[in-house]
């Protein structure tokens, strides 16, 4: 029973539609009705994987149309005006989901009845930014596809192939707590629509349009983690994944591989006071040379979504970083990024040249979205403050960012050529099985939530009185000797990642003289 | 149903017209003699006289027309256009129809001799409907006021048969005699066959109309006053007794006629607590369609009818033939009612449901599109006999007929538009965003349409706030010829009925920018309101004015210095004097320009205060300045060496020294009006220093390019941020050795503070508990202190900057010159004869514009003398720690002026003294090593001597002349001459 109806619900979407109008009220509102039922077959996950997922493989364009596809996107755009629809049709099915008036009922003069009339929300959904091909369980053979968005504007990755599409939602429960880079799975019925946005309907073309019947949450993680991980609590993985990051892709740079660690797993852990991820800067890469730098693969491997934002000249003055709204059409920008992705800012291909008024605005979101975790939206005669929770981690190829005042910076050991990667082959993979234990680490520890006890904490404060009391008795040894309160905050937020990366929900004292360490090293290393 | 009754007041404005064009003949080219064709309504007409004067008719007709078709409308026209146009045609349908009594046929073969003849075109449906056509409303079952009029002959249904627009010249004869407008008619609901509802509903248009007359002729203000009072909503108290009694609209309408207002603004709130017309209120806002355009008439009637009887009692300008051409100037208009005052919802909220209701939205136009030319009536012809037809617009449509609606043609499909003879009226779209505070959280603003029409088009600008009260509509989207889904999907939209402008908006716009008249919001004839008391209705304040009251109360909260220096960056520890200062710099002192002098305004003094922090790395300056820049309007904030200050724009550029790119942007002149925030202070190059000296005197910045020199404004403070030279401060030594900056350019700071890294046992622990509750808990609570937001903080200064402007009282200004004199005297030493400066009018003018800034922080309109005292307090502080000259001990502002305390001149002198008796001593032996002169002096001195200060002592002798230094480094010796 469960299965014909499933494989019904895969087939022909628009049916079971309409039969469940038909069939008796249970005192909801029919979309609700719709999204519980829907949401019934597809409980299981087998039967849910069944769902044809509408990726990059798999356009609109390749699928029939009103067939049942999934899409896991990120929301780009919520300021579209809600659709109003008719709710039944003159024979008494139900409306909306695209569905037709059945044919012979079209007559010009039939006057509406407005009570009929119903509102569904209508939102802009795009492949989700930067998310790397392991995370999706598909990950078949990679059929090179032209497929692109007709509206490019909409996609924060610059001239990336990517999907966009027209979401309709008709379950105000479902379409409330949408908001812009959220991230989201939506199951409904393809079809193709003018975007809804632009005020000349007859103008726009047609985009591909999902009228959900349900829709599911994606975790930050995308693929469900789990903290603490008994499994990895003994931290021989952890040193293999600092090895593994540190021999391909920082040239055996130990020290920097695990900064590194720890900045791909902060995140915003209070805005009062700002908690906020601890960025990370490293130098000293040295002309690029349009090559890719090794680090970026190696983290594709190991983080679910990461998105490099070039920062040359050209990018700078000519590309927008912050949403803006233009004739009332939400444009995405670079830093439009869901949350818990990480953002990779290259200065490598820097050049000397100017920068445009638009290209010091470009600079400044950027110094912002760093600074504050907040990225600006643009509307006309207004700004919107949107929450963001990305680490980003610079990459510059001199001493230090011109642009950029990082918490934590770390130079790297060796200059220039084996930080990049010669070809796209160049690295070599551990075991698919450790690689996924990597992936659970990090994983992991981005969703950690990590506390401290008492006595912890007052071993810090002694700790930090004492050590500023020996640095003032013997200042002469050395002028720099004394710790300052910034540096007892970047020590703090160094020691909840170092035990979120152990899997270990504490800090300990253990891991506060880890945390000192790894700071000494780093700014030993600066000096 | 038969009979017209006689006393059916709400006759159509055409037969006022007409009746009045009788005795006014040719009076008035567009109203006047246009109607005189009129007169046959009673009797038959008089052709002679009707002919003669449509031409000027047509003409004014015409010209409207091609007016409105080339966008050139201007929406705020006295006499509504549509009427001209309306009753201009009116004329025109005389001929054709009711004297000759076959309307159809002599029509179409005048049309035939000259398309162009307006008279010929047998446009009778005209004078009824053009003239109530609003197009903010539609009503649905097509009742137009003058229905009631016409009632014996119409029925709902007449309308949706084109053909009626034909034919119906023949109701035109029938017999609406002027003479019910004289006498003061009973209202209509008296008589029993008058009920017509509207549609579904049990709502009687004649008990609206009875209701709303009744309204209008009983509404005291005492009904509104009493209404406000019981919800607690503050009133004006009435001036005197009679003024709650009076007869507010009639005075309205009056006032009306007077300026030739056609719009009445009605406050609903006003229908609803007046008792007799509670239940208008309700029908108001379910069926706006079918009651306003019934209160438009009501409203008409009754403008005539207050004429009448001002005419009869003689009242000013009401006399004899004045009175006549007065009222049949009130005839020949349109009047519109315009209601306002529901609460407004959020546009978020409006559903279907609401479809047809009245509603009230705020919102911020985005985007207005140009006046577009709004067709009305739809002017066809039949190719083959000349027939014409006008097809109104019926919900927004025009239905093209098929096929001529003569029988004797029937032709089918050669009906074609005449665009010129089509009548079109003003239509704008308007597309209204949410404002910012209406947004949830999170989410994106929304936008409607809006559809405005008439006197409203033009009114709202992109960018000004609106309140809107109007008609929610859902209409079938365009149906796509190629797809046929589109049907079952609806727009919806607003049309405007009432715009207010500025509705309760921080971004109020700038009243001077319009004009005074003529530009307002519809209807300055009597808008029920007192003026700005309604921008508290909604039974709430406007935000701006609860903000406001807010801030009020704030600022007398005792500790209000000490709550906001606290909410300035609180997650940083301690510095409260430091974050004082900054706090008085943000709220900055007056600027003053000298009224008188030359010039046109004399000099002007800068109320900017600037801030120079210097300090050991990792002191949070850096922070604090990034907070600064966050919460500063304008604020801009450059960090590091790049900032080169003076250009426009920004450049990577490769640093020489050091082979790294830096940027560099022109932070100075982008932050004009606000702060400018400034890390590294130290690390600026010397071109960029020497552009800041003019910034922070003259505030203003020259560049030279291509040759030309100009001048820009840089009004700004400047917060900076310096590292001491060798990244650690050393206490031995003074402020300018310390930092590598000009003594020039520290001496334009008013504060300069050192922000000193000291190790401190109890307060190193205090502030690791600080630090590692903030930052090791999961969840840190938030802030226990009680603090304002970064918003709260961020609105209380600029509320304070742009309206408080103190002014220094008596009292003040002798505090200011006592601590200026005391302050001066510390340098006075009565032990020996060297005079420190520990003062200069420098300070004295920082201590002005702190204490400025203080009394503004207290949204004080005087500087009283706490302020000043406050002031000098700050004033000392800094002075203490960064003049302290650490060899004596002793204050020292010489120290920032020049770079030299007097202990360091005193000192050079002795040196100086010193090398010159050396080399005096060497006898014939002029030359004397450096290093040599170097040892020796450290020998006979008690102190070490510091090769920075024996630098100088040579340099100086050098430039005397007295001695001359040869070599390179090591090598160098110095020779004295002769």
């Amino acid at each position: 029973m469960v299965s014909s109806l499933l494989v019904d619900a895969l087939a022909r979407p628009s049916d079971l539609l309409i039969e469940l109008s038909r069939a008796p009220d249970d005192g909801q509102e029919f979309p609700t009705r719709v999204a519980s039922y829907f949401d019934g077959i597809f409980s299981s996950q087998d039967a849910f994987n069944e769902i044809t997922v509408l990726d990059l493989h798999t356009p609109p364009e390749s699928l029939k149309s009103r067939s049942l596809v999934r899409f896991d996107c990120m929301i780009q755009d919520t300021s579209c005006s809600p659709e109003v629809y008719l709710s039944k049709h003159s024979n008494g099915d139900c409306g909306g989901w695209g569905l037709t008036e059945p044919d012979g009922a079209i007559s010009s003069d039939s006057s509406v009845d407005y009570t009929l009339l119903k509102e569904c929300s209508v939102v802009w959904a795009v492949s989700i930014p930067g998310k790397n091909h392991w995370c999706s369980d598909a990950g078949g053979a990679s059929r090179d596809t032209s497929a692109s968005s007709l509206l490019p504007h909409k996609y924060p990755l610059h001239s990336t192939p990517h999907l966009g599409v027209q979401v309709k939602i008709y379950d105000p429960a479902q379409s409330e707590p949408l908001r812009a880079t959220d991230l989201y799975s939506f199951i409904g019925i393809l079809g193709t629509e003018p975007w809804s946005t632009s005020l000349e309907p007859t103008s726009s073309a047609p985009v591909p349009t999902i009228h959900v019947v349900f829709s599911r949450r994606i975790a930050p993680t995308i693929v469900p983690r789990l903290f603490p991980d008994p499994s990895l609590q003994d931290s021989t993985i952890r040193e293999q994944l600092i090895s593994w990051i540190a021999q391909e892709g920082l040239s055996g740079d130990q020290l920097a591989a695990e900064l590194v660690l720890l900045s791909i797993i902060s995140k915003v852990q209070s805005r009062v006071p700002p908690i906020l991820p601890l960025s990370l800067a490293l130098t000293g890469y040295g002309p690029s040379l349009s090559r890719t730098p090794k680090l970026v693969l190696v983290l594709s491997e190991l983080v679910p979504m990461l998105s490099v934002l070039p920062l040359s000249l050209e990018v700078l003055n000519s590309t927008p970083f912050i949403p803006e709204s233009k004739e009332e059409d939400l444009h995405s920008g670079w830093l439009q990024l869901p949350k818990g992705s990480l953002c990779v800012v290259s200065e490598i291909s820097l050049e000397e040249g100017h920068i445009s008024e638009k290209g010091v605005l470009n600079l400044r979101t950027v110094q912002d979205a760093m600074a504050y975790q907040t990225v600006d939206y643009v509307f006309p005669f207004s700004r919107f403050s949107f929450e963001t929770d990305m680490p980003f981690l610079v990459l510059s190829s001199g001493k230090s960012s011109p642009f950029f005042k990082v918490p934590v910076q770390a130079q790297t050991e060796e200059n220039g050529e084996g930080l990049y990667a010669a070809d796209d082959h160049s690295i070599r993979f551990p075991s698919p099985e450790l690689l996924s234990e990597f992936r659970k680490l990090i994983g992991g520890a981005k969703i950690a939530s990590v506390t401290l006890d008492g006595t912890t904490a007052n071993f810090i404060q002694d700790d930090f009185v004492k050590e500023r009391q020996t640095a003032s008795s013997n200042k002469n040894a050395g002028k720099t000797g004394v710790v300052t309160s910034d540096d007892l905050i970047t020590r703090m937020m160094v020691a909840k990642l170092l035990a979120a990366t152990l899997h270990q929900p504490e800090v300990t004292t253990e891991v506060w003289e880890r945390a000192k360490a790894l700071d000494a090293q780093r700014k030993a290393r600066l000096l | 149903m038969s009979s017209p009754p006689p006393i059916d007041f709400p006759t159509s404005d055409l037969d006022a017209e007409m009746e009045d064009g009788t005795g006014q003949a040719a009076r008035n080219s567009s109203t006047g003699p246009l109607f005189l064709p009129a007169t046959p309504s009673t009797t038959a007409g008089t052709p002679a006289r009707h002919r003669g004067s449509d031409a000027p008719g047509s003409d004014v007709f015409r010209g409207s027309v091609a007016r409105r078709a080339v966008g050139l409308a201007t929406p705020r026209r006295d006499r509504d256009p549509l009427f001209l146009a309306g009753g201009s045609s009116s004329p025109m349908a005389f001929p054709s129809s009711s004297p000759a009594k076959t309307p159809r046929r002599p029509a179409p073969a005048v049309a035939d001799s000259d398309p162009l003849d307006f008279p010929s075109s047998p446009a009778p449906a005209a004078p009824q409907t053009p003239r109530h056509r609003r197009g903010d409303i539609h009503p649905s079952i097509n009742i137009t006021p003058s229905a009631s009029a016409r009632r014996p002959r119409r029925t709902p249904s007449t309308r949706s048969d084109r053909n009626n627009l034909n034919s119906d010249g023949t109701h035109l004869d029938v017999p609406m005699s002027s003479a019910p407008n004289l006498s003061a008619a009973p209202a209509p609901s008296d008589e029993p066959d008058e009920i017509r509802a509207i549609w579904g509903t049990t709502v009687s248009l004649a008990d609206t109309m009875k209701m709303f007359r009744d309204f209008i002729q009983g509404f005291k203000p005492k009904y509104r006053s009493n209404y406000d009072r019981a919800n607690g909503i503050k009133t004006k108290p009435f001036q005197s007794p009679e003024e709650a009694e009076v007869i507010l609209y009639e005075t309205y309408l009056r006032r009306m006629r007077r300026t030739g207002d056609t719009n009445l603004n009605i406050d609903v709130i006003n229908i609803m607590v007046y008792p007799p017309s509670k239940k208008l209120h309700s029908q108001l806002t379910k069926y706006p369609q079918e009651v306003i355009p019934v209160m438009d008439q009501v409203l008409k009637d009754l403008m005539v009818e207050l004429a009448e009887i001002d005419h009869q009692a003689g009242a000013e300008g009401m006399e004899g033939v004045e009175g006549e051409e007065e009222i049949a100037d009130i005839i020949s208009k349109v009047y519109k009612v315009r209601p306002f005052g529901l609460p407004s919802v959020n546009m978020r909220n409006l559903n279907p449901s609401d479809t047809d209701k009245l509603v009230c939205i705020k919102g911020l136009v985005i985007r207005a599109t140009p006046v577009i030319p709004d067709m009305k009536v739809a002017f066809f012809r039949c190719l083959t006999c000349q027939h014409t037809v006008q097809v109104e617009i019926d919900r927004g449509k025009i239905e093209e007929p098929a096929r001529c609606s003569r029988e004797v043609c029937g032709s089918v499909g050669t009906m074609t538009l005449i665009h010129n003879r089509c009548e079109f009226a003003d239509r704008q779209v308007i597309r209204l965003q949410e404002t910012p505070d209406a947004v949830p959280d999170g989410q994106t603003p929304h936008t409607v349409s809006l559809s405005v029409y008439d006197e409203l088009v033009d009114v709202a600008k992109p960018g000004d706030r609106l309140v809107i009260t109007g008609v929610f509509r859902s209409v079938p989207a365009r149906v796509n010829p190629r797809m046929r889904t589109m049907k079952s999907l609806f727009k919806t939209y607003i049309d405007a009925v009432h715009i207010k402008l500025g509705g309760g908006g921080i971004l109020g716009f700038d009243k001077s920018t319009r004009p005074a008249q003529g530009d307002r919001a519809p209807g300055t004839a009597g808008v029920g309101d007192g003026g700005d008391e309604d921008e508290d209705r909604d039974g709430q304040q406007s935000k701006k004015a609860e903000a406001e009251q807010r801030i009020r109360e704030l600022s007398t909260r005792p500790d209000i210095y000490d709550l906001l220096s606290r909410s300035l960056a609180p997650s940083i520890w301690e510095m409260d004097d430091v974050k004082k200062g900054i706090l008085l710099q943000l709220f900055g002192g007056t600027n003053k320009s000298v009224a008188r002098g030359g010039g046109g305004g004399g000099p002007r003094y800068r109320g900017d205060i600037n801030v120079l922090l210097v300090g050991d790395p990792g002191t949070s300056k850096s922070q604090i300045l990034q907070y600064v820049h966050k919460l500063a309007p304008r604020g801009v904030y450059t960090s590091g060496k790049g900032s080169s200050a003076v250009g426009l724009t920004a450049y990577v550029t490769r640093d020489p020294d050091t082979k790294q790119l830096v940027l560099e942007s022109g932070a100075l002149v982008l932050s004009d009006g606000g702060v400018c925030c400034i890390d590294e202070f130290d690390k600026m190059s010397d071109a960029t220093r020497s552009v800041l000296h003019e910034v922070m005197e003259q505030q203003t910045v020259s560049i030279a390019k291509a040759g030309i020199i100009t001048t820009l404004n840089a009004r700004t403070s400047i917060l900076a941020a310096a590292n001491p030279v060798g990244s650690k401060y050393d206490v031995d030594l003074p402020v300018t050795r310390n930092i590598d900056l000009p003594p020039t350019l520290i001496s334009r700071f008013d504060l300069l503070y050192l922000v000193l890294d000291q190790v401190d046992e109890s307060l190193d622990r205090r502030l690791a508990q600080h630090l590692v509750s903030l930052y090791l808990e999961d969840r840190p609570a938030g802030a226990s202190q009680d603090t304002l937001q970064l918003p709260e903080l961020s609105t209380y200064i600029d509320y304070a900057r742009t309206n408080v402007n103190p002014t220094i009282t008596e009292r003040a200004g002798e505090e200011l010159v006592s601590c200026y004199v005391e302050m001066r005297k510390l340098g006075e030493d009565s032990r020996t004869n060297e005079k420190r400066i520990t003062a200069t009018t420098r300070q004295l003018e920082s201590m002005i514009r702190l204490s400025e800034g203080h009394a503004r922080m207290r949204l004080s309109p005087f500087v009283e003398l706490e302020d000043v005292q406050e002031a000098s307090r700050l004033m000392k502080e800094a002075i203490r720690t960064s003049a302290m000259d650490p060899r004596t001990g002793k204050i020292d502002m010489g120290l920032l002026n020049t770079g030299t305390g007097s202990g360091q001149r005193k000192l050079r002198e002795d040196m100086r003294k010193a090398v010159l008796d050396m080399l005096g001593a060497g006898g014939k032996n002029r030359n004397v090593k450096w290093s040599d002169v170097v040892r020796q002096l450290n020998e006979q001195s008690s102190v070490k001597v510091d090769n920075a200060e024996f630098n100088e002592v040579v340099k100086a002798l050098e430039n005397e002349g007295l001695i001359k230094v040869v070599g390179e480094r090591d090598k160098r010796v110095i020779r004295k001459m002769d």
